[in-house]
């Protein structure tokens, strides 16, 4: 083998490739469909208007109460966002807020809670001297917080109710109207008798399958509904609650430091794996089958010989592959750039921080590292075989029948990861990566729980011996494939070529060429 | 005369096929060579064997100065028959990447190709791309790339396939220019007019046999030449006459196949003691028919 003909080889692919306009146009293309997915439901939320609804109440009671406990939630929310924005940020925020913030940075999440009950209800008046200071702003954040339209309240918080539910007041005989003509989205009728065991509460919209402002609305009112009913029966608000609680548990994740409770953080990286084998299986068949493809070329453009003559089979293979290796680098490498880079430029607008930020958190150095040894030999590996498919026959179609099991053995590991990832250290897993062509995918979707050291050597050891051993089969195909210009061979022949390159039964086929 | 190219008892089996059984052949260095032969009789599989393409199962195959095809690929140029151009490539970048291939640094083979374009009248198409030229451009392109490195051995299978006749004429004319510079040149055809044309040695093969070659003029020396004769008078039994294998006689009017090394002079005076001689027309064989005829003995034969 020549270096220097590989290099002239693998650079004259990687450029041709490159070059190529349709390559960045699926280079932007697959992250941008990702990320739509990914998007589109936020997106939609961001521009959607707020629904209208309206509310009879019966009852007389029971709207202001759901009102209060409304507007608790919203005033816990701005309590919480003006403590949380970094002091260099506060010019940002409305100046009420900006107002309260060093106060509401000193408070505790529960103090804050209360604080907003407390605001909401008008009392009792609060005892801490952090809590007074932004009492004395209430009647300034009721009369800002009583003018908000959806539109104001989106730009402070999207999650604030009335960004996305606004109550309007109707007559209680135009509601049908209304919604007919779609000036209101939903009405609720709240029973004179909200207490009672049969009390009947009616919903009525035009729309019946988005169901985000009854179960919204029905929430805030069962919690209220709730406590009154509690304390008709003599119970505390805590009793009851604790009556209606269900069983909670603490997610332990064990780990060689001993056990401890899981953040989310944490708990978003045991799905982690499941996004390397994701990476893993995309990549590694995208630039298989694109060394399969550029072999087919060259073989239709009837330049294969016009190579053979001048340099090795083995150059020529070793230069596309590491050529094509190059193309997939830059593809992946792209696609990485690409999300991480859009994430974290629409993960703050659309507030996918927290769950971006987990999945970054969880990223490792030594997983990395694996992934990469992985992706390398993963490669390698199905490319000698896509390599020697892509030599031996003359166009796309007649491939087809090869790549089929080549494909189903690729989805593999696609359909048991989850299982995987849920149980890493079943004995199953540990033995099905000792499947070389499953190791990638398998010992990086047993990340999550990492494998022993010596899984990691074994199945390592194991693979790298089966690609030398694969690529040195099929560079005998690719040698004896690349002259083939008639059938492509029986799949017995083909191995036969991989026994005996120069010899095997090409019969006619010698012949027809000259 | 050194030899370009010496083949020794080479053969070659695919499976159960023979492509090309004991062949031996030497090519002078500094002529041109034609290999003729029908479609399947081995010339493909044995200009293979002279690039170093495929290793013969047996015997040998050396070229320049008795070296192992693929020691001297710098030293050798191929056009294969079925050969073709990166569509997406630029002309340039093309013949520049053929060129580095066989050894020549990227600037020496940027100068070269951009030389050599020019002078084939390609200068306008340096940047197109491949996939725009014609037929007979992309043929020049591909000549120019397989030589960009000045082989000696310039080894070029059917040129002259499905290239209309100026083309074809082209191409003729780069052959006699190898030949002009002192390069060797072999190529196959199965339109034995363009080997008659240009060759000066020339061998057909069959059934991966060697079944005639040699120098052109001792190719066609050899074969069966006949003679015209117009007479007046009763000639008798022409098929006595000294040299002469058969006759056709039709009274006034006869033709005579003679056999091989047979002497006219020595026909022309038993001819003159028995008859008046008005013509007397000595005519070779072309290499077409010398071609036929060999192949249709084998078919025979077989």
């Amino acid at each position: 083998m020549t270096l220097r003909n590989v290099w002239l080889v693998a650079q004259r692919d990687y450029v041709a490739y490159v070059m190529r306009r349709r390559f960045w146009i699926s280079l932007l293309l697959s992250p941008a469909i990702l990320l739509a997915i990914m998007l589109v439901p936020s997106l939609i939320q961001h521009f959607s208007s707020a629904q209208r609804y309206a509310v009879v109440d019966q009852s007389g009671w029971l709207l202001p109460a759901v009102e209060q406990r409304i507007a608790a939630d919203d005033y816990s929310r701005l309590l919480n966002l003006a403590a949380r924005t970094p002091a260099q940020a506060i010019h940002g925020l409305p100046p009420v807020l900006a107002a309260i913030a060093p106060a509401a940075a000193k408070l505790d999440e529960q103090a804050r809670k209360d604080l907003a009950q407390a605001l909401a209800a008008g009392k009792p008046v609060p005892t801490s001297a952090n809590a007074l200071a932004i009492w004395a702003h209430r009647d300034a954040l009721a009369k800002w917080y009583a003018a908000l339209t959806p539109e104001t309240a989106a730009s402070v918080d999207r999650n604030l109710s009335i960004a996305k539910y606004q109550r309007v007041k109707q007559a209680s005989d135009s509601l049908r109207d209304a919604i007919s003509k779609g000036d209101l989205y939903a009405y609720f009728v709240l029973p004179s008798d909200p207490l009672a065991a049969d009390a009947q509460f009616k919903y009525a919209s035009h729309n019946l399958t988005d169901t985000d402002l009854r179960d919204w609305f029905s929430a805030k009112l069962s919690a209220v509904v709730q406590a009154r009913r509690a304390a008709q029966a003599g119970l505390t608000t805590a009793q009851a609650k604790s009556i209606g609680q269900a069983v909670s548990f603490d997610n332990q994740l064990v780990t060689e430091n001993g056990a401890k409770t899981a953040t989310s953080a944490e708990q978003a990286a045991q799905w982690l794996p499941v996004g390397y084998v994701y990476l893993l299986f995309i990549s590694i068949m995208q630039i298989a089958q694109l060394l399969m493809l550029a072999t087919i070329e060259e073989k239709s453009n009837r330049i294969a010989e016009t190579l053979l003559a001048a340099i090795e089979p083995s150059d020529i293979m070793a230069g596309k592959t590491l050529g094509v290796a190059g193309v997939g680098v830059t593809m992946v490498g792209g696609w990485l750039t690409l999300i991480l880079g859009l994430l974290a430029v629409f993960g703050s607008m659309f507030n996918l921080g927290g769950f971006a930020g987990a999945i970054l958190a969880g990223i490792s150095a030594w997983n990395i590292m694996w992934f990469l040894v992985y992706f390398v030999l993963g490669f390698l590996l199905y490319a000698a075989v896509t390599g020697a498919i892509g030599a031996a026959v003359n166009n796309i179609r007649e491939a087809q029948p090869y790549m089929t099991p080549v494909m189903l053995f690729m989805i593999i590991p696609l359909i048991i990861m989850v299982p995987v990832a849920q149980d890493p250290t079943a004995l199953w897993a540990r033995v099905l990566s000792y499947v070389p062509p499953l190791t990638p995918f398998l010992m990086m979707c047993r990340s999550g729980a990492p494998p022993p050291m010596i899984d990691y050597i074994a199945t390592t050891a194991l693979l790298l011996g089966t690609v030398i051993v694969a690529m040195y089969l099929s560079g005998r195909i690719f040698k004896r494939g690349l002259l083939n210009s008639g059938a492509p061979p029986k799949f017995k022949e083909m191995l036969s070529w991989a026994r005996k390159p120069n010899a095997a039964g090409e019969a006619a086929r010698g012949a027809a060429a000259d | 005369m050194s030899n370009a190219i010496s083949i020794e008892a080479a053969s070659k089996h695919f499976g159960a096929h023979t492509a090309v059984d004991k062949l031996s052949l030497n090519v002078p260095a500094g002529s041109i060579y034609g290999f003729l032969g029908r479609n399947g009789a081995g010339k493909t599989t044995t200009l293979r064997m002279i690039t170093g393409i495929l290793d013969p199962d047996g015997g040998s195959v050396s070229v320049l100065d008795g070296k192992a095809p693929r020691d001297v690929r710098g030293r050798t140029g191929y056009l294969p028959e079925e050969n073709g151009l990166y569509k997406d490539m630029q002309v340039l970048d093309m013949v520049t990447y053929f060129g580095q291939l066989r050894g020549l640094d990227r600037r020496e083979a940027r100068a070269r190709g951009r030389t050599r374009l020019a002078a084939a009248g390609l200068e306008a198409s340096i940047n197109a791309k491949c996939n725009t030229l014609s037929k007979g451009m992309a043929q020049k392109v591909q000549v120019i790339a397989a030589v960009l490195h000045d082989p000696e051995l310039v080894v070029l299978d059917e040129p002259f396939s499905g290239l209309d006749p100026v083309n074809s004429e082209m191409v003729l004319g780069l052959i006699r220019q190898f030949k002009r510079e002192g390069r060797t040149v072999i190529f196959s055809t199965h339109v034995v007019e363009h080997a008659e044309q240009i060759c000066d040695s020339v061998v057909i093969i069959d059934h991966g046999l060697r079944k005639v070659d040699g120098p052109l003029a001792e190719v066609k020396a050899r074969a069966e030449r006949s003679v015209i004769v117009d007479y007046e008078g009763d000639a008798g039994a022409f098929a006595s006459l000294p040299g002469v294998v058969a006759a056709d006689d039709a009274g006034q009017h006869a033709e005579l196949r003679l056999a091989p090394g047979a002497d006219t002079q020595v026909i022309l005076k038993a001819l003159v003691e028995r008859v008046r001689i008005r013509r007397f027309d000595t005519r070779e064989a072309t290499l077409k028919q010398i071609f036929l005829a060999t192949v249709e003995d084998a078919h025979d034969a077989a």
